[in-house]
């Protein structure tokens, strides 16, 4: 895959337009930024990109080719909600997720990449909201796909957190993967390109 | 991947430990409570019994009912759910059996050897099975299909109820009767044709 373009996207909920007109394009090897205030349509715009909601006008074309929303051989999103069975220990939502995802894993191996080795057992609701976030991001690695979206990923991060996670996504960059982050804060990290909603 | 979505369901059931166990607890508590409100006339006991064990399975559906899709919905599982390359229909599917597995199957399973103490031989025991299992398919479908028109709206534990006891009325009507199993299959099929298509509705509008 090389390039992903957007071409004037568009989604109304009803009769409210959430976002018009939004162009932009995202080479391979590049971590594009969405920002903007609370409220612009940063969520919908991701979710309409990872086929959840119907565009209401406007195409997705990866390497020139117009592909259909609902084709999820392209996009792995990261959304706001964790995914996150509250009851269950670590390694029971990891073995839940790697059925969804059809993926045989090394658990220990995951949840070192994240730092989460001593909570294995640990029941999530006891997990402090940090840790729930950087839980969440493992289903990155439970499923290769090129592209990346990630929404306001840096939430409760801290800052030693938040560098790991830059260095995720610079080595996923150096492989090839694309990805496209929304925030409303500033993030240190050489970003391609930001767009403004 | 559709049947890793039932073994997703079904591990989720047995990690939580009280799905398998709620409906045998449920048919169980009402069991042991019927004889101290009604007496111990063997009789009178064994007729009620056809009809305790269908408000069992009533009760233990409308009690589980948010596992179908709301739990999934509100912890965001429902978004790997929909993007794991399986259609909308198999989903739905998934969800009957792993459903079906976790809540109705122990009640079955157990209904054969409770009806021993109310004095039903096993032969006599089979006919109240076979409705059972024939019925518990169709209120399964109904459960979903509920559970699907619900989602993402908040306290429903009320609506789900008024919207799920009128539609099980004709489900307990002829479950209780032994010869009715043929009426029953024809109930479930209807129950599994307006359900898929009310089902499929319902979680194309979630995206949004």
């Amino acid at each position: 895959m090389e390039k992903l373009s957007i071409k004037n996207l568009a989604c109304k909920r009803g009769s409210r337009i959430i976002f018009d007109n939004i162009s932009f394009e995202v080479k391979s090897g590049q971590t594009f930024l969405i920002k903007g205030s609370n409220g612009s349509g940063k969520t919908s715009l991701m979710r309409t990109l990872a086929g959840y909601i119907e565009p209401h006008e406007g195409e997705i074309f990866i390497d020139g080719k117009n592909i259909d929303t609902s084709d999820n051989s392209y996009f792995q999103f990261i959304g706001e909600k964790n995914a996150l069975k509250n009851n269950l220990s670590v390694k029971k939502n990891i073995i839940l997720w790697s059925l969804l995802f059809n993926a045989s894993i090394d658990i220990d191996d995951l949840l070192k990449k994240f730092d989460l080795t001593n909570c294995i057992n640990q029941d999530v609701e006891t997990l402090s909201d940090g840790q729930k976030k950087r839980l969440s991001l493992s289903k990155l690695f439970l499923h290769q796909k090129p592209i990346w979206l990630l929404d306001e990923p840096y939430v409760f991060l801290d800052e030693q957190n938040t560098i790991d996670l830059n260095k995720k996504i610079s080595r996923f960059n150096l492989e090839g993967g694309l990805v496209i982050i929304t925030s409303n804060i500033d993030i240190d990290f050489p970003f391609s390109e930001r767009v403004i909603l | 991947m559709f049947l890793n979505l039932i073994m997703r369901d079904i591990k989720l059931a047995f990690f939580t430990s009280t799905s398998f166990l709620i409906t045998a607890s449920f048919f169980l508590l009402i069991l042991i409570l019927i004889p101290f409100i009604f007496g111990s006339e063997i009789g009178l006991l064994k007729v009620m019994f056809q009809g305790l064990i269908w408000i069992a399975l009533v009760l233990s559906i409308l009690l589980t009912l948010t596992r179908i899709f709301n739990s999934d919905y509100d912890d965001g599982n429902l978004d790997i759910i929909f993007r794991s390359g399986t259609s909308l229909e198999l989903i739905i599917c998934a969800k009957y059996i792993a459903y079906w597995i976790t809540i109705c199957m122990p009640l079955i399973v157990l209904v054969p050897f409770v009806a021993q103490a109310f004095n039903y031989s096993f032969v006599q025991a089979f006919p109240i099975v076979l409705n059972l299992l024939i019925g518990s398919f169709g209120m399964v479908f109904i459960a979903t299909c509920v559970s699907a028109l619900t989602l993402g709206a908040k306290r429903t534990t009320f609506l789900k109820g008024i919207i799920i006891i009128p539609l099980y009325v004709p489900f307990i009507i002829f479950g209780v009767d032994a010869s009715s199993w043929p009426i029953l299959i024809g109930l479930s099929l209807i129950a599994f044709v307006v359900s898929i298509y009310a089902t499929i509705y319902s979680l194309r509008l979630y995206g949004e």
